[in-house]
């Protein structure tokens, strides 16, 4: 059974392999599973010539060409949530082929009003905490949150800035933002996230008094953490599997 | 729980010394973490209220993902949030203070 699923993974593995110096066929259809499944066959070739030896930063890098395919998928499919995600994901792409100077013009092509902003603010603020540079997810994120007429849109970009100037440590600027991530979009994906972090920020910051809570051990004692005034504690989350 | 045989490690040497390692299980089963609990030897003190993410603990201090980790000091405030177990040594002397 184990050979069998190798063989078969193998045979799957070697189809975008085989074609790796062909261009990837155009993304049929018109959906976010399209997408989807586009992503899956660029991620397979990517990963086979990061095995095979190719290097993140390579012109001849896969993301390349498949960018270029979710791109022609966007402008097959202008305005739609499935464009939104293809050029989020694009741009994506090369971001972690670490080809950023390919990515920021891809991104600074796009209006203040376009839906990939919800999911491209947070790709760069992955991106600018991974290579700890900060100036272009600023400038380009206040840009967005300023001039977009898209409540969502502009939450994105504020809670990315927030992440940022939080990482920076500067900590009035992080809170201020993210109470204009919450007020712009009340109730979307991203006004919750901002109001997560400004919880974080206001309650579970290095320094501040930790939060009280109380719990059952399995012999059914009651432990709170006031009962612990006094001892060092280290607190551990865990799950069984 | 990978980090089981670190966690001993630590309570083993710094429990004298007044260190509380206090486990909080996100399980949803009481019998899947107490099964847990004895078969990796978890001599710590344990929550287990079989309510995941959403015991009272694991609300207070947003936690979404295992490990979670938070050191604190004699005075119970935040003095380390390291990213695993591992992390956690470092800031018992600044902790034991």
């Amino acid at each position: 059974m184990r050979a069998l699923s190798s063989l078969l993974i193998s045979v799957v593995l070697a189809i975008p392999a085989g074609s790796a110096s062909a261009q990837p066929t155009p993304t049929a259809g018109s959906t976010v599973a399209d997408v989807r499944s586009t992503l899956t066959a660029a991620r397979a070739e990517i990963d086979a010539f990061l095995a095979a030896g190719g290097t993140d930063g390579a012109s001849d890098h896969p993301a390349v060409k498949w960018h270029s395919t979710l791109w022609a998928f966007r402008e097959r499919n202008p305005g739609t949530e499935a464009a939104a995600v293809a050029t989020a994901e694009a741009i994506q792409l090369l971001l972690r082929a670490e080809l950023s100077d390919q990515a920021h013009a891809k991104a600074d092509s796009l209006s203040a009003d376009d839906l990939a902003w919800v999911r491209l603010s947070a790709y760069l603020d992955y991106e600018a905490s991974w290579r700890k540079n900060y100036s272009y997810l600023v400038n380009r994120l206040s840009d967005v949150s300023a001039r977009t007429n898209d409540g969502t849109v502009k939450s994105a970009a504020l809670v990315a800035l927030g992440r940022a100037y939080r990482r920076q440590g500067d900590m009035p600027l992080a809170v201020r933002t993210l109470e204009s991530a919450r007020a712009a979009a009340p109730e979307s994906a991203p006004a919750n996230e901002a109001d997560g972090l400004l919880y974080d920020i206001a309650h579970l910051s290095l320094g501040l008094q930790a939060p009280a809570f109380s719990g059952t051990t399995p012999d059914g004692r009651t432990v709170t953490l006031d009962g612990l005034r006094g001892k060092a504690v280290a607190l551990v989350f865990w799950a069984s599997t | 729980m990978a980090e089981v045989p670190l966690l001993k490690t630590l309570h083993d040497k710094y429990a004298t010394q007044g260190l509380v390692i206090l486990g909080v299980s996100v399980d949803s089963s009481v019998s899947l973490a107490n099964r847990t609990i004895n078969e990796k030897g978890m001599i710590w003190p344990q929550l287990v209220d079989a309510k995941g993410f959403h015991s009272d603990a694991a609300l207070a201090y947003r936690v979404d993902s295992t490990p979670t980790v938070f050191v604190l000091d004699r005075a119970g405030k935040i003095v380390a949030r390291p990213s695993s177990a591992r992390g956690i040594e470092e800031h018992l002397a600044a902790a034991l203070k």
